[in-house]
């Protein structure tokens, strides 16, 4: 698709074939995709796909239920589908062919899978000299761990994330969900940008590896500098702050609430005790300095929580940052889709889907002032573009493609093995 | 010099702190110039935020400044200055990018919003990070790591259920942040190849954080179910009965491991352990629906085994399960040692230490460790050599607290 000259988006000259699942292959891919480019998404033939049935957000009693799971709907967004039996020869034939055409390709199958099904760098190159090809390995290609399973939560456990997350004193801990897969998954994209730009001053194609956890590690780098810097471990401090007092959280008026603040210097300690009215224990000697703040913080977060206790978490932010004082409701989701700011940013984005209904989802989160956003883009039915897929990209003769039609090869329905 | 995917690229970075710092180190990670601008006599705060060399506070020898700054270079300029302006638009004329994360607003003031740089560089690519972003209500609000992590909404759901919401370890809204400003710019570089045309970026810290969890899941469970999706100890989370098995950390004989089960081997469970339970027909029917039955299952046997122990008997069979590290033992493992992860760099002031590499390999882009730069350490290059000022101005500049 090169040669395209004047575009809106940045990637609408590149098409990428997308063999990945579950979280952090689609979502490197959506990102490609919601900055234009063509995202074909290879499926697997049998209705086990891991992505199709394995995530949370399904909808019981659905007459094809793996088009409704809102999990899969929300991370393949603007792609295109197609399922093809890698394991077949006509199908591993067509696949070739697909790539021939295709400027990037990004896997996330284990070093084990790709070695069987015989789908190397070397080989596609044959069919694709200057692809840029990405493989996500959960620890590496080598390396004595380089076969084991393990997804995006298990590097914040074995990257050094959940060892330094975690309540004062308490066991270690995560952040919720996949951190993990969709930080590995922006910093796939950014690589696939970087060597896209690469290829187009030197002609030149590439096979980059993101591992997983490695992009885990990277995002607590100076953790492993730290403790070679002073020799002892760091611990784990809840919300706290080693030089921000207060630095918490605290319970708010109503259902689970809550609100963050966080006070840098003497100057917003003044602005925050102004806030709160001066209540008398502003002025007590033992929260007269900084050091004495943090000495005695367990007393001041307690009375801090008196204040905040009867407030809103939305009453809490506005009165400190009306002081100049940095805090924060804890949102929760309905509160993010219902904010005033997120809806003047355009950030929710909005999408039909055939099968599924509609939903809401996280735009880019930025704003460039000559691409315009790329919002609406749904996630495609199983194997929806198998007939433009064979037909109008690919060509496929007629008989050829009766062939490639039959179930075994690319199904337009998941079969079971 | 070797060819390198962002060869030829300059860029500024007037930021400070995590955000723009990572961002500028993964462009620098990937051949581009880098010359970090910061504030005379006391440089990025990132310098001052420690841990130190042997916990003596050096602006030379902070953790986070030394790892987020690598192949980088420094010059020193104050921005307030009007001389500095003067300055600062030399340097634009000959960039290709420039980072920032001050407070929206603060460059317009200081003369340099994106409107008159625009004039002296019209192909400038110009990335501003921002808390809550350039428009909307919460513009002007203060914020910080701990504020972003709160009002991303991905506070309310870490911690756990019957404690207070929880901040993840470190500054993962910075990072986050800083990820989506290096895709920002690297997809502005790939329009302009084309169009020749430069732009401006506005990053949201919240926004760049909102992305990092499943939203719509969320959303649309809630929206559809009336369930609202709440924070679940180290559990994935999920409110489904029917749904596969949360992971989660678990204790073991010497420390925490985390469990997971996978859809593709279901009875992984209960061969590991040797406990039929964890196969019976109506726990695999609904897992989440059992989830306390089969975390206690694993635990009785979790106590009796060591986390290497737990590790490879688990990956053996192919059950993915992996220990939790400290972080002195990722710096030790044998997984990094053979991928050779850590990379030793020298510093004249903090000394031998083993950086992480970049968290992508690409390999005709070969990563050049380089350390981070000493305060002012490019002002001579910069200065004298790149935009012609004479030795004296140099003094002079000093003398004047602009440089």
């Amino acid at each position: 698709m090169a040669g395209e000259g004047c575009q809106s988006f940045p990637l609408s000259h590149v098409r990428v074939i997308d063999l990945t699942n579950v979280i952090a292959g689609p979502v490197a891919t959506r990102v490609l995709g919601q900055l234009g480019a063509q995202v074909i998404k290879v499926e697997q033939p049998w209705g086990r796909a891991i992505g199709r049935v394995a995530m949370h957000g399904q909808q019981p009693g659905h007459a094809r239920p793996y088009n409704a799971i809102a999990s899969f709907n929300e991370v393949n967004r603007a792609k295109r589908s197609v399922a093809i039996n890698l394991a077949h020869e006509n199908g591993k034939g067509l696949f070739y062919k697909l790539v021939a055409v295709s400027d990037v390709l990004v896997e996330n199958y284990s070093p084990r899978v790709m070695g069987n099904l015989g789908i190397t760098y070397a080989a596609l190159r044959k069919v694709r000299p200057d692809l840029v090809m990405v493989s996500m390995p959960a620890m590496g290609a080598s390396g004595p761990w380089a076969n084991h399973i393990c997804f995006g939560p298990g590097t914040d456990a074995l990257g050094g994330l959940s060892d330094v997350t975690g309540y004062q004193g308490g066991p270690p801990h995560k952040p919720g969900n996949f951190y993990a897969d969709h930080n590995s998954a922006f910093h796939v994209a950014t690589a696939v940008m970087a060597a896209l730009r690469q290829r187009h001053r030197t002609g030149q194609g590439q096979h980059i590896q993101v591992v997983l956890r490695e992009a885990t590690m990277a995002v607590i780098g100076e953790f492993f500098l730290g403790y070679q810097l002073t020799g002892h471990p760091p611990q784990r401090m809840g919300s706290h702050h080693p030089a921000m007092v207060p630095h918490n959280v605290y319970r708010c008026k109503g259902d689970d609430a809550w609100a963050v603040i966080a006070v840098a210097s003497e100057e917003e300690w003044q602005c925050f005790c102004k806030a709160i009215g001066s209540p008398p224990w502003c002025c007590e000697e033992r929260f007269g300095t900084f050091l004495e703040r943090w000495r005695h913080q367990e007393e001041l977060d307690r009375l801090i929580q008196g204040w905040t206790e009867q407030r809103t978490p939305h009453e809490v932010m506005e009165v400190l940052q009306g002081h100049g004082v940095k805090a924060g409701a804890v949102l929760k989701a309905p509160e993010i889709l219902e904010n005033p700011h997120w809806r003047e940013r355009g950030f929710v984005d909005r999408t039909e889907h055939p099968e599924a209904g509609s939903y809401k989802h996280p735009g880019l989160p930025w704003k460039s002032s000559r691409s315009p956003a790329n919002l609406g883009q749904r996630a495609p039915l199983y194997a929806e573009h198998r007939e433009w897929v064979l037909g109008e990209l690919l060509g496929v003769g007629d008989e050829e493609a009766v062939q490639l039609r039959a179930a075994a090869t690319t199904p337009a329905e998941p079969v079971e093995p | 010099m070797a060819d390198s995917a962002l060869s030829g690229v300059g860029v500024l970075d007037l930021s400070q702190g995590v955000s723009g710092g990572y961002c500028t180190k993964l462009l620098a990670d990937l051949g581009a110039r880098v010359i970090k601008v910061e504030p005379p006599s006391v440089g990025d705060c990132t310098r001052r935020a420690g841990p130190f060399l042997n916990d003596i506070p050096d602006l030379e020898a902070s953790a986070p400044f030394l790892y987020l700054n690598t192949g980088k270079q420094s010059i020193t300029l104050d921005l307030k200055s009007p001389t500095g302006q003067r300055i600062l638009l030399e340097l634009v004329k000959g960039t290709d990018v420039l980072v920032e994360n001050f407070k929206p607003g603060v460059m317009e003031k200081l003369g340099l919003g994106y409107s008159v740089l625009e004039q002296v560089n019209p192909g400038l690519v110009m990335a501003s990070i921002s808390c809550f972003g350039q428009s909307g209500p919460y513009r002007d609000y203060e914020g910080c790591e701990l504020v972003a992590y709160a009002m991303s909404g991905y506070m309310y759901l870490t911690g756990d259920e019957d404690r207070e919401p929880l901040k993840a370890g470190g500054s993962q809204s910075g990072y986050q942040a800083g990820l989506a400003a290096a895709m920002a710019v690297l997809a502005a570089l790939t329009r302009k190849d084309f169009t020749g045309t430069g732009q401006y970026l506005d990053v949201s810290t919240i926004e760049a954080l909102a992305g990092t969890f499943d939203g719509v899941s969320f959303y649309t469970m809630m929206e559809r179910s009336g369930i609202m999706p709440r924070r679940a100890g180290t559990r994935l989370i999920t409110r489904e009965p029917q749904a596969p098995y949360p992971s989660r950390l678990l204790p073991c004989k010497d420390g925490w491991v985390h469990v997971h089960w996978s859809p593709s081997f279901p009875e992984g469970l209960a061969l590991l352990t040797g406990n039929p339970g964890l196969a019976a027909a109506e726990v695999m029917a609904a897992m989440m629906g059992h989830a306390d039955e089969i975390d206690q299952m694993l635990v009785d046997w979790l106590k009796d085994h060591s986390r290497e122990e737990v590790q490879s008997l688990a990956q053996e069979i192919r059950v993915p399960f992996t220990m939790v590290h400290s972080i002195a033992e990722v710096l030790a493992d044998p997984q990094n040692e053979a991928q050779g992860f850590f990379v030793e760099i020298d510093h004249p002031v903090a000394g031998r230490l083993r950086y992480p590499s970049p968290p992508f390999r690409v390999p005709l882009s070969p990563w050049r460790p380089a350390r981070a730069p000493l305060l002012g350490e490019h002002n001579l290059e910069i200065y004298c050599h790149r935009l012609g000022h004479s030795m004296e101005d140099l003094t002079r500049l000093r003398q004047l607290n602009v440089i």
